[in-house]
């Protein structure tokens, strides 16, 4: 582990936002515009300070880096501990910009309490990147419970109808499971004591470490209740259509972008490695989550009437999908499902900022409503019709290469889940098209909808970054994915050993022989796709 | 056991006997006052309890036995003293502006407050039957008057006399249960009986299971656990704020040192027993009064469901029987000494002339007309509802971690859903401040002595929160003072 920056790089990236929170309560209440700005200064410089990691993160060291560490409360072991891998470098650079873009798509939607409104977006801001940048699990749960907070107040001030309901829901439902998870983390942390003789709650330690199969399985349904509830998987979900649609765009977009990503990544970052052998038991019961999740969220997401319920229940459907492609429990599915969740991020983030602009104009959600806007709002459709084509895996745009890379790692393990899942992908089409045809073509019918304007150039700016990035990962991949590699292959050496063993055995120009009709689950996730086929995902220098 | 009275007792008791004296000279110096200068009172009061607690620490840590074995002057003691005093002392600060909304003397009123501190510092340090339960007595005595200070107010009265009845019934059952204690072992040292009991064939296991299950009872009166609260949610709510915050801070901690004293200390032989019913007053503690607090509408009488149940997690601590377990309840008894004297220096602010101010519609938009108030009363909240990065958290991270080592885990579970469901109606005040646009009644304003509490309070919670250590710390080292826990440590 090391910190090439030699510089305390991730506190700088951590602490940005938080500043401008602090900064913010010293600002009078009235001076709104001078509270915009500072609020849109610290989202700006809290993504420019975490552009480095881009660059200098470096993807041959499966090692942490960016380290820093301090004690913080020696009696317990518990340390200010951070540090970066593969998967949270880009959580984090996609948490910065969401940060900027939530921030200032604000500017005109929020009218009341500005000031307190700021404050709460920068501590959630500063809450998120904790998250993904703690190393300590103490920590990790500190900055996890300080997001609910933030979020709650955010949809409880300046939600819509049914706010104060919808937001309780939210903070109710996440709390049970994390305090449900901070069990898992105290019994992690008893067993691992009781092993080794030593308190500590460091993650690296703990993912090197063999727990004992009972207690992992235990742990894994603790931390299965506080992650499943965030993702939000089949049947844990009911919390997020209401909290999507009664949230103010910017709360929905970091909710959608970013907080869903926290469940996926407490998985990927704990689950799998930590409890490496109660992950694959729970293989059939994730997968099965997923599959109706993928299903039911689609086929739910066409009946709604509600434009952003419709987008919020689309975000069950594809969560569940990342879910599926972490569980086929291979190089080329968790690469997948990594790729997925920051094309989940982009795309939904982009659509629900899209229905808060037409909400901004309207003041309604119902798809009913409106019709026939490209005639009015050229800008506006050509933008929808872009991110509509991400969202629903168009090639040449970044959905595409997440689903195709997830479907080719589950059909390496189970053909029946890789074509259901498939079929999922289908409906989640059919829903976004009909969705774009019922509000953008055909004959303007409500006349409120005839003098709408088509959005500015603040508002376009929000978009263009976003849009970059859908077609970069679409078209070019690589970048991301050789960022990853190196990551993905320390999840799977912990969780599925038996896979690398096969692939140093095998050719790469020959794929390994099928395995043997396995009954079991288990045993079938060692037949998996010859690695060196899949050209983007596999890069050399990994191992 | 030295078997005299030497003049080096005098020394170790220094902070009794301060705290004695300033508290008569509290009650001369009222003779002189002016009824309206109460800040001059106030101001006395605090000066004996900072020289007090300045004895406190110049007496230090000897750990030695006093005056026959009648008290103990250990790191126990000194933590337990500190957080009386300290609550004490907030207490005051924050009962001035009361009284003077009220119009009501204040001589009278700290040293009584006094009083009770000093009968809470001989239940901390009390290693005898008797001591302790004198100092109970001196502790409860001073709640009956003060509960019934507000001659005018008829739910005052009746939380008086409720108190005091149901008091004296509960005290009645305690002093049984310890005459039982004496009775078999023929001794009222802690140390003594707990040498006593060492030996399985020393008494008779009946009588002494019964002499256990009624120490269990007498004490569960006065921490309120169920189901022995009745009487808290009546008296927390007439009693006047200020003391109703002592009451469910001070003599509930005093009465867990108590618990810590008679059970740990004197009772270590038969701990599989009282642990199993404390493991389920626990558990109902928690469920019954998280359950209850949820429907109440007035927040002194919610914030009583709340400490029942805050109780209940207290208890988790002792359950565990661990040295971390011990610990855990002193961090615990803090924490929550700090959040809850916190909540209710707030509500203290909305007391007016023209409001009462403590129903919780009275804070209906606070937001919008004290928002540093409603921000302070957020904190404390989430504090008591356990969530990061207030003290709060960790002191339940302590408590649930304590029952998971020794191997408790439906209890622990209970606890964090428990501390889940509690969210619902701490969230509810925040609901009530933060989210509700009427922003109706008078504008609360800040007085400077209501400012210092609410500040230090609002401070201990959150640096507490992040930066735990020295309290974790200071904790640690005084539960390893308590006698037997090396010897359960051993389990």
């Amino acid at each position: 582990m090391s910190n090439a920056a030699n510089f305390p790089l991730l506190s700088l990236i951590l602490f940005t936002p938080l500043v401008g929170a602090v900064l913010l309560l010293f600002v009078s209440r009235q001076n709104e515009n001078a509270i915009k700005w500072i609020a849109n200064v610290f989202g700006a410089l809290g993504f420019l300070v975490s552009v480095p990691l881009w660059f200098w993160y470096n993807p041959q060291n499966p090692e942490y880096q960016f380290v820093e560490r301090a004690t913080w409360i020696p009696s317990i072991g518990a340390d200010y501990f951070l540090g970066v891998d593969g998967f949270s470098v880009l959580l984090i650079l996609l948490t910065t910009l969401m940060g900027v873009i939530a921030i200032l798509s604000s500017w005109a939607a929020i009218s009341e309490r500005v000031k307190e409104y700021y404050v709460f977006l920068l501590v959630l801001q500063t809450g998120m990147l904790g998250a993904f940048m703690a190393l300590d699990f103490l920590l990790f749960f500190l900055f996890w419970e300080v997001m609910l907070v933030p979020m709650y107040f955010l949809i409880g001030i300046w939600g819509s109808d049914r706010r104060l309901y919808s937001a309780i829901k939210f903070f109710l439902y996440t709390l049970v499971g994390s305090v449900v998870m901070l069990l898992g983390i105290l019994a992690l942390y008893f067993s691992y004591h009781t092993a080794t003789g030593m308190y500590t709650f460091d993650i690296t330690r703990f993912q090197g470490h063999t727990f004992p199969a009972n207690l992992q399985w235990w742990v894994f349904l603790a931390f299965f209740l506080g992650f499943a509830i965030k993702v939000p998987m089949f049947p844990f979900h009911t919390w997020l259509p209401d909290a999507h649609t009664d949230a103010p765009t910017a709360a929905s977009v970091i909710l959608a972008a970013v907080l869903l990503k926290m469940g996926t990544y407490g998985f990927i970052r704990f689950s799998l490695p930590i409890l490496p052998d109660a992950s694959r038991g729970f293989v059939p019961m994730i997968v099965t989550l997923s599959i109706i999740g993928i299903v039911y969220g689609a086929l739910v997401a066409m009946a709604q009437r509600d434009w952003k319920r419709l987008v919020a229940y689309s975000s069950v459907s594809h969560m569940a999908m990342v879910m599926l492609g972490m569980f086929a429990l291979n190089p080329v599915g968790i690469t997948g499902s990594i790729v997925q969740q920051l094309n989940h991020g982009i795309s939904t983030g982009a659509l629900f900022l899209l229905v808060g602009l037409v909400y901004e104009r309207r003041h309604t959600r119902e798809i009913s409503e409106y019709g026939g806007l490209s005639k009015v709002m050229p800008v506006y459709a050509a933008i929808f019709l872009v991110i509509t084509m991400s969202s629903i895996g168009l090639p040449a745009l970044n959905g595409f290469i997440g689903e195709l890379l997830i479907l080719q790692g589950v059909f390496a393990v189970n053909r029946l889940w890789a074509g259901v899942a498939a079929a999922g992908i289908v409906l989640g089409a059919a829903y976004m098209l009909w969705l774009y045809q019922r509000t953008m073509f055909g004959k303007i019918e409500n006349a409120k909808n005839e003098t709408l304007p088509d959005v500015g150039t603040r508002e376009v700016a929000l978009f263009v970054p976003l849009i970059i990035l859908a077609v970069w990962i679409g078209l070019y991949p690589s970048p991301f994915l050789r960022r990853i590699d190196s990551s993905v292959s320390r999840v799977i050496a912990r969780v599925n050993p038996q896979y690398l063993q096969q692939q140093n055995a095998a050719d790469c120009t020959t794929p390994p022989p099928p395995a043997p009709a396995a009954p079991a689950v288990v045993a079938s996730l060692q037949f998996t796709t010859p690695p060196c086929t899949d050209g983007t995902a596999r890069q050399e220098g990994q191992r | 056991m030295p078997t005299g009275v030497s003049l080096s007792d005098f020394y170790y008791i220094l902070p009794e006997i301060v705290l004695s004296i300033g508290a008569m000279l509290v009650l001369v110096a009222d003779v002189y006052v002016p009824r309206e200068r109460r800040s001059l009172i106030t101001g006395i009061s605090v000066a004996v309890i900072v020289a007090t607690a300045l004895a406190v620490v110049a007496v230090g840590n000897p750990h030695v036995t006093v005056s026959r074995g009648l008290m103990s002057i250990d790191a126990f003691g000194v933590f337990f003293k500190l957080l009386f005093l300290g609550a004490a002392a907030l207490t005051v600060l924050m009962s001035g502006p009361y009284l003077e909304v009220e119009d009501t003397p204040a001589g009278a009123y700290c040293f009584l407050v006094l009083a009770a501190t000093l009968g809470m510092m001989f239940m901390a340090g009390g290693i005898e039957l008797i001591t302790i339960f004198i100092g109970l007595e001196t502790m409860a005595v001073s709640f009956y008057i003060l509960a019934g200070y507000l001659k005018p107010n008829q739910r005052s009265n009746e939380a008086a006399v409720k108190y005091f009845l149901l008091g004296a019934f509960s005290l009645g059952i305690l002093l049984y249960g310890m005459s039982l204690l004496y009775g078999l072992t023929g001794s009222t040292n802690l140390r003594t009986i707990a040498t006593a009991l060492a030996d399985p064939q020393a008494a008779n296991r009946q009588i002494l299971l019964l002499g256990v299950v009624l120490t269990v009872a007498g004490v569960g009166f006065k921490i309120a656990a169920v189901p022995f609260h009745m009487w808290a949610p009546d008296v927390y709510e007439g009693a006047p704020t200020p003391v109703t915050a002592f009451l469910s801070v001070g003599s509930k901690a005093a009465s867990f040192a108590m618990l810590l004293r008679i059970f740990v200390e004197g009772l270590p032989s038969m701990s599989a027993d009282w642990r199993m019913l404390f493991e389920a007053l626990s558990m109902v503690t928690m469920t019954v009064g998280n359950i209850a607090a949820i429907t109440q509408t007035n927040i002194k009488r919610m914030l009583a469901y709340s400490s029942i149940a805050q109780a209940g997690y207290v208890l988790i601590g002792i359950v565990s029987g661990t040295p971390r377990g011990i610990s855990a309840t002193l961090i615990y008894l803090l924490v929550y000494a700090l959040m809850q004297l916190g909540a209710f220096a707030v509500i203290v602010l909305m007391r007016r002339r023209d409001t009462i101010g403590d129903e919780l519609k009275d804070f209906n938009g606070l937001y919008f007309r004290n928002p540093t108030a409603a921000a302070a009363m957020l904190f404390f909240m989430l504090s008591l509802g356990g969530i990061p990065p207030t003290a709060g958290f960790m002191g339940k991270l302590w408590l649930f971690s304590a029952a998971i080592e020794a191997g408790y885990y439906w209890l622990a579970f209970i606890g964090v859903l428990n501390s889940a469901l509690s969210l619902y109606y701490y969230i509810r005040v925040v609901v009530y401040m933060w989210l509700r646009n009427e922003p109706v009644g008078s504008v609360p304003r800040m007085n400077p002595a209501l400012a210092a509490t609410i500040v230090i309070t609002l401070g201990g919670t959150l640096l507490l929160g992040l930066y735990p250590s020295p309290l974790f710390n200071f904790a640690e080292l005084s539960a390893r003072a308590l006698g037997a826990v090396a010897a359960t440590a051993a389990r």
